[in-house]
């Protein structure tokens, strides 16, 4: 219940900062050129080309966009105070990821209104429109929970922003390295991959394992990070 | 502080230890449900049914460089093979590195090498019917007549034509370009007013 109170209290800082809307714009200008592209050079009905590009520019947006999570905390010296009270270090944790989580869908809700141009012209997969979004919101929530552990591990911002793409960088290409090694080691280093279990989602497969890698990289690295903060303070 | 940070190397041990435990089930357990109206990244019956019907252990080997688009395909396509028969099993080599294997296979480029008995059979091209002709061809007996190639089964994204004319071109780009982005422009613009 706690976290729910720290979500809100960081979602409305969302809301009344001017960088959030404008990181938000950019982002949607070029959902927008794609999609755009996509429609009038190909004719194709569908969001997946949307999807992929939306993947690799949250890998860049999210970090600029959430950096400040816990590290204004450490700046302001807010961390400490918020520990009297009676809010556990988890909750903080797991509240700081709800309010991004949530800027982030409604930073993509507008995208819906391409799934209702698709639907008025042409005749869509929607399903898998809905796997493309499942897909979308789980890998933004995987790059969320890494810059909330950059931040908790980081003093100053721009430090955060750098080594939060980087994580979300390796995590996305290490699937390269599997291709090279053989056996095991190529199938685990493949499996690591964010790019492998994201792209199923794209063009519309759904299987447990990618949904269980999501969800358990998201469980794992929020964990680390309450760990994080517990060494630090 | 000592005791304090073995109990949390142990606490993260066990909990990282479930959650690698959770993924191997689900990855050895892996149901797949491909919601694309025509089942685009699906195995074709006929595949499907080659593989079952499999009496033979294949190997396959596949010889491509680590930068090679059909490396990734190869996978794929084995994968999904796999799932389907036990006695598929395959390997990956990069020829490159491992020179003396090009040779020892007698591969003339790079390509997959389908081995069933004394049989052997070369594929260059990788898609569905490409390797579904090359488990028929390691597999047949000699008096079977030889296997034809069956049209390629739909593996690409199906393209739903969408034809537009003028002013719904300049609609959709109107909508997606600029108003949906400006709407998030103005809305910055507002709270930075609000804030000064």
């Amino acid at each position: 219940m706690n976290a729910l109170v720290v979500a809100k209290r960081e979602f409305e800082t969302f809301l009344v900062s001017p960088t959030a809307y404008l990181i938000g714009a950019f982002f949607l200008f070029i959902t927008g050129i794609v999609f755009s592209f996509n429609v009038v050079a190909h004719h194709q009905a569908t969001l997946s080309p949307v999807f992929e590009v939306a993947g690799i520019t949250l890998i860049f947006f999210i970090p600029i966009l959430m950096n400040h999570l816990l590290v204004r905390e450490f700046q302001r010296g807010t961390l400490e105070l918020l520990m009297t009270s009676p809010v556990a270090l988890w909750e903080i944790v797991l509240g700081k990821f709800l309010a991004a989580f949530l800027f982030l869908v409604v930073m993509v809700a507008p995208t819906i209104a391409y799934l209702f141009i698709l639907i008025y012209f042409g005749q869509p997969d929607l399903p898998v429109a809905l796997v493309g979004y499942l897909g979308l919101f789980l890998f933004g929530g995987l790059l969320i929970s890494i810059v909330v552990m950059s931040s908790a591990m980081c003093t100053n911002r721009l430090t955060a922003v750098i080594l939060s793409v980087a994580l979300a960088a390796f995590l996305w290409l290490i699937g390269r390295l599997g291709a090279v090694f053989n056996g095991s080691v190529g199938a685990i280093l493949t499996y690591l991959s964010s790019q492998y279990h994201f792209l199923d989602f794209v063009v519309g497969v759904l299987t447990i394992s990618n949904i269980t890698y999501f969800v358990s990289m998201i469980v794992a690295i929020l964990y680390l990070t309450t760990h994080i903060l517990k060494i630090r303070l | 502080m000592a005791n304090y940070k073995s109990k949390l190397a142990l606490k993260l041990i066990i909990f990282l230890t479930i959650l690698v435990l959770l993924n191997a089930l689900c990855f050895n357990n892996n149901p797949k449900f491909d919601l694309t109206e025509i089942k685009s990244y699906s195995l074709s019956p006929h595949t499907i049914k080659v593989l079952q019907e499999l009496d033979q252990p294949v190997k396959i080997l596949c010889f491509f460089r680590s930068d090679d688009v059909r490396l990734v395909k190869a996978k794929a396509y084995l994968n999904q093979f796999e799932v389907q028969s036990n006695l598929i099993s395959s390997e990956f080599h990069d020829p490159d590195v491992e020179s003396d294997l090009r040779g020892k296979y007698a591969l003339q480029d790079y390509g997959m090498v389908f081995m069933a008995g004394s049989k052997t059979y070369e594929v260059q091209q990788v898609d569905e019917m490409h390797l579904t002709h090359g488990l028929l061809e390691v597999t047949r007996s000699r008096s079977e007549p030889a296997v034809p190639l069956l049209p390629e089964p739909l593996i690409e994204l199906p393209l739903k034509e969408m034809p537009l004319n003028f002013f719904a071109i300049v609609a959709v780009f109107f909508i997606t370009v600029l108003l949906i982005p400006f709407t998030f422009v103005t809305l910055s613009l507002l709270v930075w007013w609000q804030r000064r």
